[in-house]
């Protein structure tokens, strides 16, 4: 009885991490392309800028919120990257660093003090942003140090250590914070039920502009790691990680309506995604199909989780 | 005995509503103060502005003799030492019961800036046996029962060694050998030197704990009394009830004319049951006036939106002259005739920025059309004869309805639902925050309808109304008919009396 739930409970906190392994076995035997050390390198590499832009999602969805600028920051810190890195790198990442907390601070401005619903105000933020992206950037390119791209893309014997290592850093910090943190327990808190946690003497507007700092932050070195990837700044090159940020956060078990999920299933979740394209590429499915493939997927993953807030509810 | 804590006229109004309208008191140290008054009074407001939760917009709060200024919760609890276990309970469902308790400290049980879960426990679990509560405390709050959740809360609140606590409502779901442990927990902190406000809608306790009792009724303080322990309680517990559901003066009636005729059934509940409402069964006959009564939040409103089709009935039967009808969302109900006026007139009830004609034919417009056409002079016709028949004093049909008295408004209400031509209304307290003259009018006006033979079924509140106007009373407690009056003079001790079980 006993050893049953800890199974159960095994099976619920890690249930992510064996549908990724089931799908890497499945993968491997659909395409013999799949199964190498160079796919699983590529998808290890993708997945990292998937995994830090849900990594501030996952912070804004615990407390009920949605952040559609996290693409939209990315792409503006290719942008800034590609015209800064000349000044010197840490120069060119400090300015990011900056720009990126006065963009989340005002996003959690607007939410928490105006009261403007996220989806509004982010979805305005993620406009303003493109924009300014155009305007510094219009056409792809800049210029982007080799030093700069070979140290973040460091490998060793095929091997992506380095991006290996932002993820693992990121997992850590991620679930540190949100587990062993005064911080983090508010999100879950706010997330639970705003009016409890206000009672309970959370700060409850200042944990989300907390909150909103930490997202614009984490795409922003999303950003960053795109930069060195693509070798230049491009103003769209983030919006893709908005899509995949929400499918991250709630196919990881991050429930909708906030208070509920964790950082871990997030992560699995980034490398399921990023294998996601791999096999569908390998299988020789047209681009097209991807979209309709992770649409799809947005919608199924959503609609299982009101299916799961309504059953708790009944 | 030194003051604690003053209040000097605290005012405070949400949205259409005056909820604190002045409110002044001071709480000693080492004195247990009841807190009464019905639904609706401003208690929790109260509450939850020495709280910091709600700011006020005038008066002021002293605590220690200096002038406090409390933004928030946290504030409350570190700056003024003063907590409150709330009536909706503040755990997060999601959390554990040891991170609840320690919500807003955390850090104080941080190891090498991480969260010491084992510290966290062995500190959680002292704070359970402060209360005699012995549970797992790894559990989210979710789990818990709502009385086990009001006694986390109190150690949640207690574990702060508060100056003054608040009480609000944590008694309702507590067995009472756990009452009388809290009792104990009370007597102990106010041994020390604490104050302690106990609100409670049951009086027994009320009468039982607390040396003082300060009676709010609608916003304003009604009385306070003390030294509630030397006096005879049943005393004191009449002064209480009448405190609390007092009256205005001058008001006129109608005659209780329906009390003589037997007429028709209009409207029948057989064991009407839902979440708000136990095997409710009533009659409404043709000629009457019906009140269903009692301290507010009993249950009378829901009744009355039950029937409408606004809340889900479970079980029981409705018939409409004689014949049993389904009512499963207002349509079902509106169908029938039974037409039901909401007491929040302004928000539920009228469009306050279009014109009188629309308010007044929109209900029944269909019909007046021909071919799906709004047939325009039959409509104004029925709008006017209406007017004229309510005597709504407006200059014209085009008048806005928020340019109208709140009596004219209520008559727009009623003129409404009489071009649906209704079997029965059931209304919310129809005469509510209107001036005695125009209360009057509205009485003069429901009775008149009822001759007419459209019975009125109504929520009151006001003692003089309740014992006035309706030809027969039907008292609610916690869901449930538990008296009916049905005299010409209904007695007033007898019918207080019912009100508290």
């Amino acid at each position: 009885m006993m050893r049953n739930k800890i199974l159960k409970k095994i099976i619920s906190d890690w249930y992510i991490y064996i549908v990724l392994v089931i799908f890497w076995i499945a993968s491997s035997a659909a395409s013999p392309f799949f199964r190498t050390t160079s796919t699983f390198s590529t998808i290890l590499v993708s997945a990292v800028p998937i995994a830090l832009v849900g990594l501030g999602q996952t912070f804004v969805v615990l407390s009920r919120g949605f952040d559609l600028s996290v693409g939209a920051v990315a792409s503006l810190a290719t942008a800034i990257a590609s015209v800064t890195m000349h000044w010197g790198v840490c120069a060119s990442i400090g300015s990011i660093i900056l720009i990126s907390l006065v963009i989340g601070a005002i996003n959690g401005f607007g939410v928490s003090k105006l009261k403007i619903d996220s989806f509004i105000m982010t979805l305005g933020m993620m406009f303003f942003l493109t924009g300014v992206s155009l305007l510094i950037r219009p056409s792809p390119g800049g210029f982007i140090p080799t030093n700069f791209k070979k140290i973040l893309l460091y490998h060793v014997a095929n091997f992506p250590l380095i991006p290996f290592l932002i993820l693992v850093l990121a997992a850590a910090l991620g679930i540190v914070v949100l587990q062993k943190r005064r911080f983090g327990r508010e999100i879950y808190a706010i997330g639970g039920d705003p009016e409890s946690a206000r009672m309970s003497g959370v700060n409850v507007d200042r944990t989300r502009i907390k909150v909103f700092i930490v997202s614009a932050l984490s795409a922003a070195m999303a950003g960053v790691f795109i930069s060195a990837r693509i070798g230049s700044g491009n103003a769209e090159a983030g919006a893709p990680y908005l899509f995949d940020s929400f499918t991250a956060v709630f196919m990881g078990g991050t429930l909708v309506t906030g208070g509920v999920g964790c950082y871990r299933g997030t992560v699995a979740s980034a490398l399921i995604i990023a294998s996601i394209g791999h096999i569908l590429q390998f299988l020789g499915i047209t681009i097209w199909y991807h979209f309709i493939v992770k649409g799809l997927l947005l919608a199924g993953v959503a609609g299982i989780q009101l299916l799961i807030v309504k059953s708790r509810k009944t | 005995m030194t003051e604690n804590v003053k209040a000097i006229s605290i005012k405070k109004h949400f949205p259409g509503v005056e909820v604190l309208k002045g409110v002044s008191f001071s709480l000693d140290k080492g004195k247990i103060y009841g807190l009464v008054g019905e639904n609706g009074a401003g208690k929790s407001t109260l509450v939850k502005i020495l709280m910091g939760i709600h700011q006020p917009e005038a008066g002021e709060i002293l605590i220690g003799g200096k002038k406090a200024r409390i933004k928030d919760p946290s504030q409350a609890r570190y700056n003024y030492k003063m907590d409150t276990v709330f009536q909706e309970r503040a755990l997060i469902p999601q959390l554990s019961v040891a991170e609840n308790i320690f919500l807003d400290k955390l850090e104080e049980f941080y190891d090498k800036g991480l969260i010491n879960q084992r510290k966290l426990q062995d500190h959680a679990k002292k704070a359970l046996r402060e209360v005699g509560l012995d549970v797992d405390i790894t559990l989210p709050a979710s789990e818990f029962s709502e009385g086990e959740k009001s006694l986390i809360e109190l150690s949640k609140a207690l574990s702060r060694d508060p100056e003054i606590l608040i009480l609000d409502e944590m008694t309702a779901p507590l067995e009472s050998s756990v009452v009388n442990n809290l009792f104990e927990i009370m007597r102990k902190m106010k041994k020390r030197g604490k104050t302690l406000v106990f609100v409670s809608h049951r009086l027994e306790e009320i009468f039982k704990i607390c040396d003082e009792i300060i009676v709010l009724k609608d916003g304003s303080l009604e009385g306070i009394i003390d030294n509630i322990q030397e006096e005879d309680p049943i005393l004191i517990r009449k002064k209480v009830i009448r405190m609390m559901t007092g009256t205005e003066k001058g008001l006129s009636f109608p005659e209780k004319t329906g009390l003589k005729r037997k007429g028709e059934l209009v409207l029948s509940l057989r064991e009407m049951t839902n979440k708000w409402l136990r095997n409710v069964s009533l009659d409404v006959r043709k000629g009457e006036i019906v009140a269903l009564a009692g301290l507010r939040g009993q249950g009378q409103s829901n009744l009355l939106r039950t029937i409408a089709g606004l809340l889900p009935q479970q079980d029981g039967e409705v018939y409409i002259l004689g014949r049993k009808i389904d009512i499963r969302n207002p349509k079902d109900a509106i169908s029938n005739g039974i037409f039901y006026i909401s007491d929040k007139r302004d928000e539920e009830e009228l469009w306050l920025s279009h014109h009188v004609w629309l308010n007044i034919s929109v209900a029944s417009i269909d019909n007046r059309t021909r071919f799906g056409f709004i047939k325009r002079d039959e409509d104004k016709k029925a709008v006017e004869k209406m007017v004229s028949r309510l005597r709504i004093e407006t200059p014209s049909l085009a008048q806005l309805v928020k340019n109208l008295s709140g009596g004219n408004r209520q008559k727009v209400v009623l003129g409404k639902y009489l071009l649906a031509r209704p079997k029965i209304l059931i209304v919310d307290q129809p005469a509510m925050g209107l001036d005695v003259a125009t209360k009057g009018e509205i009485y003069h006006l429901l009775r008149r309808l009822s001759n007419e033979g459209i019975p009125t079924l109504a929520v009151l509140t006001d003692l003089e109304e309740v014992v006035n106007l309706p030809d027969r009373l039907l008292v609610m407690r916690e869901g449930q008919i538990v008296k009916e009056f049905s005299q010409e003079r209904m007695d007033e001790e007898e019918l207080l009396d019912s009100y508290y079980g």
